[in-house]
């Protein structure tokens, strides 16, 4: 009975339904399967399939973002059973905060790297767009991530990320979180300027930047 | 249904208006009537002669009535179907689909492993047929290039044996200069399918003659698609004057001189075998006179191929036209704006079979990654042609209302839906990022399209023909070599 509720939840994943992945989960639990059984052996395995998917040219972005919605979605329903030890100890390969930078309003890139970063396995904490200055620092202390990713995709806009990070090292953060930035006006240039820790030319590129990031040097 | 589809064609292309059409149509009549075309065949003179023709044997040259012309295009077979080794691949010239052929009879080959130019072996038909047969956008397989390392007088015959060993689709051909030699190919045909009866019920093969601009055809040509005609194999006319060297400078002008020799051809089949099949088809790529070349990827002739199309169906007989040629001498950037520029319009124009894909220098060499590249443009021809559809769901008002502003439509179930129906997808175009380009190489077009080719090459086997028949076929070859040895 677990066996199968998990493989139709990663199937519910894999088949792009996103009502069958709420609907399952609801089941699961009033089953009894544990909801972080539930995330780890049925949505996650379907994501990361779908991300094979993808990465190997079979599956479109569309088809990668249902599938991470469906979880994000069936997350929504098994989080709140999950006891607080247990979700200290859930597995995600590292916490990662995003959002576009105060006064740009592109959330497209942003939100695709979001996706990816999620089906590569981290906890993903995205702030949304025109996020302030302030706001990433505030937040920053608030979940402690390991990384803080900032888009944007305008040159006027752009100059913020040098903005938070001056304020990261003011306040001692540094040492505790890494920086990568992105967007089609940056580049590993930019990055190098500005003192971020790392540079996505793509949301690709973005995942295998914020892996390297998260290795223990 | 195999093919491209034309009712989902929104776009359409004509570059004749009707009246045009009839101008051309009046004036082909006048050059049968009073200029006339010289056959160089005593027996279709004859039957020309019997129906009511003046002929002047020493001039080999006939004058036709317009009654007679008309009365021919009236007994053509008006839809024909093409059969395939594999019935899937079956195309139905029905005026409702357009087919894409592989170019033919090349006689240079950039040699895929080591990029140099070479004359055309064998195995280069063998290893082109199999990277058709893999590709969705090649309906139709022709012969891409001559086995010029088989002797000449049964090269035509190993062509056709590679061509039947290593594609499950239809074959057409346009070699063939005798009678004698025909007969063999339509026994070879019939060794696949059980017998010549059944071939007349599906003809896996077809045979395109082409007339000698201006204004005449070679006997052996025409007489050797008489052949054909009998077996109940479909026959092609092409007329191909070079605008302004064998043909009059002016386009109209070339088209009535095209015209004129194909209806020619079609008076002759018809009072011969009426009701057989024929495949219509003319060109007027100019003459180009600095170079002294043909340019087939000019603009001349993508409209006269276009033009042509709706000739034929003026005359409701199925067309076959030429459509991405280009006279570049190898794959890259004219070879490629010209392939798109001389392809569309006999797309948007609705043709039924558009032959050119895969050969550069126009129409002379064959190049492996161009075939792949051709494949390419069609597909983003045939999504052109297919406009834009505007109802309820396209309109998606729902998914906007949903979504709403500041949004995004990726992980909506409507973008899934339709993706693939509103979206041409690339197979070959590298659309990536420039760092992930440059990561994997920085590739051009047409090293990508060598990959692909090799890739396909590696991979892909047609189903392989029973072993009884590729003995059978070795025996008609070898028959014939003794036998057309002396001709």
């Amino acid at each position: 009975m677990k066996e199968e509720l998990l493989k139709s939840l990663m199937d519910a994943v894999t088949g792009y339904d996103v009502d069958a992945a709420v609907k399952l989960a609801e089941e699961a639990l009033r089953a009894g399967v544990d909801p972080v059984d539930a995330i780890q052996d049925g949505l996650a395995k379907g994501v990361r399939i779908v991300g094979d998917r993808f990465a190997a040219g079979e599956a479109f972005l569309t088809e990668l973002m249902i599938a991470a919605e469906a979880m994000k979605q069936a997350m929504a329903v098994l989080e709140p059973a999950i006891p607080k030890r247990a979700k200290a100890a859930k597995r995600a390969l590292g916490k990662i905060l995003i959002g576009t930078v105060e006064g740009d309003i592109h959330d497209i890139g942003k939100s695709i790297v979001g996706t990816m970063l999620t089906v590569a396995g981290f906890e993903v904490v995205d702030l949304g767009v025109d996020v302030s200055v302030e706001k990433f620092i505030n937040k920053t202390k608030e979940v402690e991530p390991d990384i803080i990713g900032m888009s944007a995709l305008m040159t006027t806009t752009m100059v913020k990320m040098k903005d938070v990070i001056k304020i990261l090292d003011a306040d001692g953060l540094r040492k505790k979180v890494k920086v990568m930035v992105g967007g089609a006006p940056t580049s590993k240039e930019w990055a190098r300027e500005i003192d971020a820790d790392g540079h996505g030319g793509d949301a690709m590129e973005a995942v295998e930047v914020a892996k390297k990031l998260i290795e223990p040097s | 249904m195999w093919g491209f589809p034309r009712e989902t064609q929104r776009i359409t292309f004509s570059v004749l208006s009707k009246d045009d059409l009839e101008a051309i149509h009046w004036a082909t009549l006048d050059v049968l009537e009073t200029t006339g075309v010289r056959i160089y065949s005593e027996k279709c003179l004859k039957t020309l002669e019997e129906a009511g023709c003046t002929i002047n044997h020493e001039q080999h040259s006939v004058l036709i009535p317009s009654h007679l012309v008309e009365e021919a295009l009236r007994k053509c077979n008006r839809t024909i179907r093409l059969c395939a080794r594999d019935p899937k691949y079956d195309a139905n010239l029905d005026d409702r689909h357009v087919y894409i052929t592989s170019d033919g009879n090349g006689t240079e080959t950039f040699d895929l492993d080591t990029g140099q130019r070479r004359p055309s072996k064998k195995d280069d038909i063998v290893k082109s047929a199999i990277i058709s047969d893999a590709l969705d956008a090649v309906h139709i397989y022709w012969p891409m290039v001559s086995s010029q390392d088989v002797p000449s007088h049964i090269r035509h015959l190993h062509d056709l044996e590679a061509s039947l060993a290593n594609t499950e689709k239809h074959v057409t051909f346009e070699t063939t200069m005798h009678p004698k030699e025909a007969q063999y190919q339509i026994e070879m045909a019939a060794t696949l399918v059980g017998g010549r009866k059944e071939l007349r019920r599906r003809p896996l093969i077809s045979s395109l003659h082409c007339t000698s601009a201006p204004l005449q055809m070679h006997g052996g040509c025409l007489e050797a698609a008489l052949e054909f005609a009998k077996a109940g194999v479909p026959i092609m006319f092409m007329g191909m004057p070079q605008l302004g060297a064998t043909g009059p400078v002016t386009l109209a002008g070339s088209m009535v001189v095209s015209n004129a020799e194909v209806l020619s051809c079609i008076v002759v089949t018809q009072l011969t075998y009426p009701g057989s099949s024929v495949v219509y088809s003319g060109s007027g790529a100019a003459f180009d006179m600095k170079a002294l070349m043909r340019a087939g990827g000019g603009p001349e002739h993508a409209l006269t191929c276009a033009a042509f199309g709706q000739l034929s169906r003026y005359y409701g007989i199925p067309s076959i036209v030429g459509g991405f040629v280009s006279t570049a001498k190898r794959p890259g950037a004219q070879a490629s704006y010209e392939k798109l520029t001389s392809g569309f319009p006999a797309v948007f124009s609705g043709c039924d079979m558009i032959a050119g894909i895969g050969l550069v220098n126009d129409c002379t060499t064959l190049a492996f990654e161009e075939l792949v590249i051709d494949a390419e443009i069609a597909r983003i021809v045939f999504r052109l042609a297919q406009g834009i559809e505007v109802n309820d769901n396209t309109l998606a008002l729902n998914v906007i209302r949903k979504v709403g502003p500041g949004g995004n439509f990726l992980a909506e179930r409507h973008t899934l839906d339709y993706l693939k129906k509103e979206h041409f997808i690339p197979e070959l175009s590298d659309r990536r990022s420039y760092e992930s380009w440059l990561k994997d190489g920085a590739k051009d077009i047409v090293k990508r399209a060598r990959e692909k080719a090799v890739a396909i090459l590696h991979k892909h086997q047609p189903k392989p023909l029973e072993k009884e028949v590729q003995r059978e076929l070795q025996d008609i070859i070898s028959r014939a070599n003794s036998d057309l040895a002396e001709h």
